[in-house]
């Protein structure tokens, strides 16, 4: 009867995720000791926050193609912040993305616009806007304020700002999304948006709120890891989009909405983290993390779509047996 | 509780609703009763706030209401059921329940959720089932039950509940009119709108009849008999409408023996003959349509075998139906049945686009010949083929989205509700078009909601009614009254 069961569909990309783990664990000291687990979550800080925020659009039916420009307009603002406290900055920034990205939500529901045609555009223009702010410059940090951003590097044990940023956000997200009225209502838009709606849900609020989320999320990714360096420079953070995607795409969001949870966009991210990782540091050309991260999200398509049609004759053989 | 005065809504160039009154009275069950195409379902979306009147008041309790969303609808009290599911499959049975319902609260847990759904669940005969499950694991009519345990929840004070049973098997409708008893005992005031005259006997109050976008005074259903209330359904008859039917028939050509696919809960069988028209009456899920779809290769056939001129006929997608000279026209215009924003040239050179090509380059030349040749037939303003399809009306729509497919010189034409949407003007025209077509030996098969288009059109009718054909025969020996109960109320025939 049941044809897509969530937990079982979670558990099983969980231990694919396990799966890779073990394999490059075996050979790689690295992936057990502190500072190895330290860098290997450091280093999923930027591609995790930001697919949490694109999975949420994703999730809503739509997606934010914008976040790349946005983490980058946030860097140089929070750069520019920077004078008034490394704290304040990052706050500053990422109120301000959220409100921009609410506006970008309001105008895709109020056009009742695609939201890809509509984000292609901020795409451009967040980027035009970090050019002309950062006058083509890369900007950076005055010399006095360095310390000051000190306290973005340290570790203790594993655990550092960076990684604890993103278990927070994680957290907060999922509590949202699946304890929330609003966070519930962009799951019934991206599952039905006729029958959302002729429920009476609301079509504007779910969108402001998954556009506002998204850009804060990237501006906060942003602007930490600016802050964290000391610079920002206005072309960053371009590649960082397809790999937010391909992360929510192996943990479990469908693209056509609806589908999804925080707990699988997580998996995705480490999944998706171990396995480039790994073959980088078994010391793997470019091409071959490249090949390796599309040769996995192809595959687990393929077996996606195989797994549905497998499940859909099921279902349709169980049905003509009952219906005698 | 609620009345509407002079409501008055058109689409474009088409009147939905003319002027329709309706009063309903708290703790009352209202049947709303009417044909296809009269009127019903635009009155509800109104009213459920999905589409705005172009005139006319409504008020609730006695006080003037603006509806102008769904949301201002839920505000008044007002708790709609739509024909078409509203039920998000990915979502969980228990947040379906509360879906749209602003009231739950902003922090939800799923299991107190859940919990919190279970009694109106319980109520319509949903108790055994986990709310935490997606309700896509459910079937159509345990989506259905869901939908009115939604309207349980709100707490209405006005309930719309269109064709509710629809889609639903016997002990489910007893649920729901179960259901629907309690709630108008509760005080609320239930609009009920459904094709099935049993339920109207059995749940209904009193009765409002909409026929061509006006409404009746209401009238008691314990005052009305069947016979009586089908006569008040249908109105006057137009006959001119129709042209006269096939004085002749050819030989076999489509041959359907013990045939079961999906929609259909038992095997059908027929023939149709060249030159002639086979109509298959019955109302949406009906399964009219089921063997349709089987024919144009949209579904698979699970049993029976079909022959096409002696050849045994299995399409498996559209264009093997295509090749072998079987046309199919669908029921969803906007969908598939025109480019709207396409010219009239090429929306009717679309199904030979190989034989007016070269090398895959088009010829214009042989494209223009064929399409004049094709809007002759269909008595398209040959001076407008490049206009752009989406600005015509729905007739001229609907001649294009036929016409098209005559270029094919196709020897059978498949078509799913053959006017849906179209003015009466160009119904009639439709119908002479369809019928100068027949009269060169092309076999029609249509499937319609709509009784008198059978049974004036058709030559041969066949009758559905929850996914069994209750009888097949000539058209002499049909009449409306006949075909209505049929696919409304075939027991009232046993």
């Amino acid at each position: 009867m049941n044809c897509f069961n969530p937990r079982r569909d979670l558990a099983a990309r969980l231990a694919m995720m396990i799966a890779i783990y073990a394999i490059f664990a075996a050979r790689l000291p690295s992936y057990y000791t502190i500072p190895g687990v330290a860098s290997l979550l450091d280093g999923a800080f930027l591609t995790g926050v930001i697919a949490l925020g694109v999975g949420l659009t994703m999730i809503a039916g739509e997606m934010d193609l914008s976040v790349g420009s946005m983490a980058a307009l946030a860097g140089i603002i929070s750069i520019k912040l920077a004078p008034l406290g490394i704290l304040p900055a990052i706050v500053v920034t990422t109120a301000l993305a959220a409100v921009v990205g609410a506006a970008q939500g309001w105008c895709i529901a109020w056009l009742r616009i695609n939201s890809l045609i509509f984000t292609v555009g901020t795409l451009i223009a967040f980027r035009g806007l970090a050019l002309l702010i950062s006058n083509e410059q890369t900007a950076n940090i005055s010399l006095d304020q360095l310390d000051a951003t000190d306290f973005l590097s340290v570790h203790w044990f594993f655990v550092s700002p960076l990684s604890l940023i993103l278990l927070i956000a994680a957290l907060v997200i999922s509590v949202f999304c699946s304890r929330t009225l609003w966070g519930r209502e962009i799951f019934s838009i991206g599952g039905g948006r006729a029958e959302a709606r002729a429920a009476g849900v609301p079509m504007g609020r779910p969108l402001i709120i998954a556009f506002a989320l998204s850009a804060a999320l990237a501006a906060l990714a942003g602007a930490v890891l600016s802050l964290q360096a000391g610079s920002a420079t206005p072309l960053g953070f371009d590649a960082v989009l397809l790999d937010a995607v391909t992360a929510c795409l192996i943990g479990g969001v469908a693209l056509r909405g609806g589908r999804g949870s925080v707990l699988g966009i997580i998996i995705g991210l480490f999944t998706l983290r171990f396995l480039v990782s790994g073959i980088a540091s078994l010391g793997a050309p470019f091409w071959a993390q490249s090949l390796a991260s599309g040769a996995l999200l192809i595959a687990l398509i393929l077996v996606e779509g195989g797994y549905y049609a497998f499940a859909r004759r099921r279902a349709f053989a169980k049905s003509r047996l009952a219906a005698g | 509780m609620l009345q509407m005065r002079n409501v008055a809504k058109r689409y474009g160039a088409t009147v939905a609703l003319e002027n329709v009154n309706l009063d309903v009275k708290a703790g009352e069950v209202m049947a709303l009763l009417g044909e296809n195409g009269a009127g019903k379902s635009t009155l509800v979306k109104i009213l459920a706030g999905l589409e705005q009147p172009d005139s006319g008041a409504i008020a609730i309790g006695g006080k003037p209401h603006n509806i102008g969303s769904p949301a201002q609808a839920r505000a008044a009290g007002i708790s709609y059921v739509a024909q078409e599911l509203s039920i998000v499959g990915t979502l969980s049975v228990a947040e379906n329940v509360f879906l749209g319902d602003q009231t739950v609260g902003l922090l939800r847990s799923p299991s107190s959720l859940a919990r919190r759904a279970k009694p109106f669940l319980a109520r319509i005969g949903l108790g055994d089932i986990d709310p935490s499950l997606p309700a896509e694991a459910f079937s159509v009519a345990e989506r259905q039950l869901m939908e009115i345990a939604r309207l349980l929840s709100r707490e209405a004070r006005i309930a719309i509940l269109d064709e509710p049973t629809a889609a639903l098997s016997e002990v489910e409708i007893d649920r729901v009119k179960t259901a629907v008893r309690t709630l108008a005992e509760e005080g609320c005031a239930i609009i009920y709108v459904t094709h099935r005259l049993g339920e109207v006997f059995e749940l209904s109050h009193r009765v409002t009849i909409i026929r061509n976008g006006h409404s009746f005074a209401p009238v008691a259903t314990s005052s009305l008999q069947v016979d009586g209330l089908i006569e008040m359904m249908l109105g006057r008859r137009l006959e001119q409408m129709f042209p006269p039917r096939a004085p002749s028939v050819g030989d076999k050509l489509l041959v359907v023996e013990d045939c079961l696919c999906q929609g259909l809960s038992s095997p059908v069988s027929f023939i149709l003959r060249k030159g002639e028209m086979l109509g298959l009456a019955g109302q949406v899920g009906s399964g009219a349509t089921a063997i349709l779809k089987v024919l144009a290769g949209l579904t698979p056939l699970y049993r029976g075998s079909i022959t096409l001129d002696g050849r045994p006929f299995t399409p498996r997608v559209i264009r093997d139906s295509i090749k072998m000279g079987v046309a199919y026209c669908s029921d969803d215009r906007k969908r598939d049945g025109v480019f709207a924003v396409r010219n009239l040239v090429e929306n009717l050179s679309a199904p030979v686009i190989d034989q007016v090509s070269r090398f895959g380059l088009m010829n214009r030349r042989a494209e223009t010949t064929h399409t004049q040749a094709v809007a002759q037939q269909f008595n398209i303003d040959i001076n407008g083929l490049g206009r752009l399809a989406g600005n015509l009306s729905g007739g001229n729509q609907q001649k294009v989205a036929l016409g098209k497919w005559i270029g094919i010189s196709p020897s059978l034409l498949i078509v799913e509700e053959p006017t849906r949407g179209v003015d009466v003007g160009a119904r009639a025209e439709i119908y002479r078009h369809l019928r100068a077509q027949t009269a060169r030996g092309l076999a029609i098969l249509f499937a319609s909601s709509d009784t008198h288009e059978v049974l004036g059109l058709a030559d041969t009718i066949g009758t559905f009614f929850q996914g069994e054909m209750v009888q097949i025969g000539s058209a002499d020996a049909m009449t409306a009254e006949i075909i209505t109960r049929d696919v409304t109320h075939p027991a009232v025939a046993a």
